[in-house]
């Protein structure tokens, strides 16, 4: 058998095949997170629906029940359900995802100013916050800040993401004392490293790595935090699924499929996206994320 | 123990007291500095009654008595169904935690709790017009004489979504106290030094577990209480929840006051419950 050498996009081939059989999982999760969120932005962001005009009943309705055709039916002006239904969950979901992230940013930068620091009682501050912040049920402070605002939705954007930067904070902080007990890092203080590089260089990636699950989880969390504020009608005439089921709710005899099919579409998505974030959290090792919305 | 019961209760009343004055600052950014309303705390027509379609026939404390009972009623079913299922399947979770059985335990919770609470409770309420050709929403129809089932029937379907979403919270935090604790190094000695696994679970994973598993008790609460609020309101259920969106929603701010510092005030009494249980554990040094 002759001693033939592969031909070099051959190797390289191989290569990319190995890394990305090493990332496999993450890949598919990746994928599966662009294939869902691909497609409920594909209607477009339709942030300028009011769902108080979409939901106005006239004279002569022109609903139609459930058919092929539309298959939540449609409103009185003949409006297809569906495609509000996935207009308003793009958006819940873009709520989700922006204060999630910035809201867990919010904690991250809020615990890194005590994370230099030495002596096991460094985040005692924090966690006197979080113990008194612990007492109050979120969705309490969220309708008090978005009702008496007048519902503008970047009330409640920043409402929410300050909370979930006070929330998680403490959580973060034990994440950090977990990572100074592991071997590297102790073997790390044996070498002589100094205490900022230890936390830059070896803590930090450790949590970030976390954090990325913990915002994983959190999606679908904020999705119904905030369908629920948009139901109880503190957000303003913005589309949203809580507020199609709100505004359906009151021809629940005429058309139930206009309160019925958004509150479909509302559960399947957060399912998704729940199950979506078990499987990153689990993959990356976050531990437990304590849920409060 | 009486220092004990006592130091824990001052540090609940403080810690309620701030939250008090946190609450009343919230209050006044929200509506006065966001919402540009000139009704400011400290004016006492901020304070002024509802109307009779909202405190009916009895007036304030009527109503007050009336949507507490409600809700507690609610809160009972809810929190003695989370507190049985999250603890006996976290345990169960645990306890056969190499079939890795606890991801089906949790299943159908976690499934449920991913759908919106207001719409369940809606849901519940087109079906009854539909099927049962009966009155859906809570406020239709009031039972004056005999015994009120009824009335516990409705609290049962707001309890529902609380209970699959704080079972399946709690029932995530057992399960993690208790696996934490079994990974310690101690069980594989024992295991070595001859033990079976159920005198290892039983004895010693589970006495050692103690202070998690007792702090685990207060942590579904704000999740509860922040779903009491939304689902109260959808089924129309009178309890504090709805007493909450409704002052919002009138710009009242005694009733806002009254109704978070009534949900508030049952956090706290619950966590100086816990507290008083994890300093009275024995042999139990903790710094709270």
């Amino acid at each position: 058998m002759a001693n033939k050498r592969k031909s070099r996009p051959l190797l390289w081939l191989g290569a990319l095949f190995a890394r990305v059989w090493h990332i496999r999982r993450v890949v598919f999760i990746a994928g599966l997170y662009l294939l869902i969120t691909g497609w409920l932005f594909s209607g477009g962001s339709g942030i300028d629906v009011r769902p108080a005009e979409v939901y106005s009943v006239p004279e002569k309705p022109l609903w139609e029940a459930p058919d092929s055709a539309h298959w939540f039916g449609t409103t009185g002006h003949g409006k297809d359900v569906f495609t509000i239904s996935r207009i308003a969950m793009a958006t819940s979901l873009a709520v989700a995802v922006l204060c999630s992230g910035f809201g867990l940013l919010l904690a991250l930068t809020f615990v890194m100013l005590f994370a230099f620091d030495q002596g096991g009682r460094r985040f005692r501050l924090i966690r006197l916050i979080g113990r008194t912040g612990f007492i109050t049920p979120p969705m309490v402070l969220l309708i008090i800040v978005a009702g008496g605002s007048g519902g503008s939705l970047a009330t409640v954007m920043v409402a929410l993401i300050i909370l979930i930067g006070i929330q998680q904070a403490p959580m973060i902080a034990s994440w950090f004392e977990e990572g100074e007990e592991k071997f590297d890092v102790v073997a790390g203080y044996a070498l002589g490293l100094a205490r900022r590089d230890i936390i830059m260089y070896r803590d930090l990636p450790k949590v970030l790595r976390r954090l990325a699950g913990a915002f994983a989880v959190m999606i679908p969390w904020i999705m119904l935090a905030e369908m629920t504020l948009s139901f109880l009608g503190v957000t303003g005439n913005r589309i949203s699924c809580g507020a199609m089921i709100a505004y359906g709710q009151h021809l629940i005899i005429e058309a139930p499929w206009m309160a019925v099919y958004p509150g479909v579409l509302a559960s399947v998505v957060v399912m998704i996206f729940s199950f979506l974030g078990w499987r990153v959290s689990s993959l990356l090792r976050t531990g437990e994320v304590q849920r409060y919305w | 123990m009486t220092r004990l019961i006592l130091q824990r209760l001052f540090f609940s009343a403080a810690r309620l007291g701030v939250t008090f004055l946190l609450l009343m600052l919230l209050i006044e950014f929200a509506f006065c500095g966001l919402g540009g309303s000139d009704q400011h705390i400290w004016l006492a027509s901020s304070y002024a009654p509802f109307g009779s379609d909202v405190e009916g026939e009895g007036g304030f404390r009527v109503l007050f008595s009336e949507r507490s009972a409600a809700s507690l009623r609610v809160l009972v079913i809810a929190l003695s169904c989370v507190l049985l299922i999250g603890y006996g399947w976290g345990f169960l979770a645990a306890r056969l935690r190499r079939y890795r059985i606890g991801i089906i335990l949790r299943l159908p919770f976690s499934v449920f709790s991913a759908i919106p609470g207001f719409w369940f409770v809606i849901l519940i309420a087109i079906y009854s017009y539909s099927i049962w050709q009966r009155p859906g929403f809570a406020n239709e129809v009031v039972v004056t004489s005999g015994p009120d089932l009824l009335g516990w029937w409705h609290a049962f379907i707001v309890a529902v979504p609380l209970i699959a979403a704080g079972s399946a919270s709690l029932m995530i935090s057992v399960f993690n106290a208790i696996s934490s604790e079994m990974s310690r190094p101690y069980t594989h000695g024992l295991f070595v030094g001859g033990y079976n696994s159920e005198s290892i679970f039983y004895d010693h994973v589970v006495k050692g577990a103690g202070t998690p598993l007792i702090r685990a008790l207060d942590r579904p609460l704000p999740l509860l209480f922040g779903l009491l609020v939304g689902i109260e309101f959808a089924f129309r259920y009178r309890g504090m929840g709805s007493l909450l969106v409704e002052s919002v929603n009138a710009a009242n701010y005694g009733g806002i006051i009254l109704s978070s510092m009534w949900l508030i005030g049952l956090i706290s009494l619950v966590n100086w419950l816990r507290d008083c249980a994890i300093h009275l554990q024995p042999g139990e040094v903790t710094n709270g």
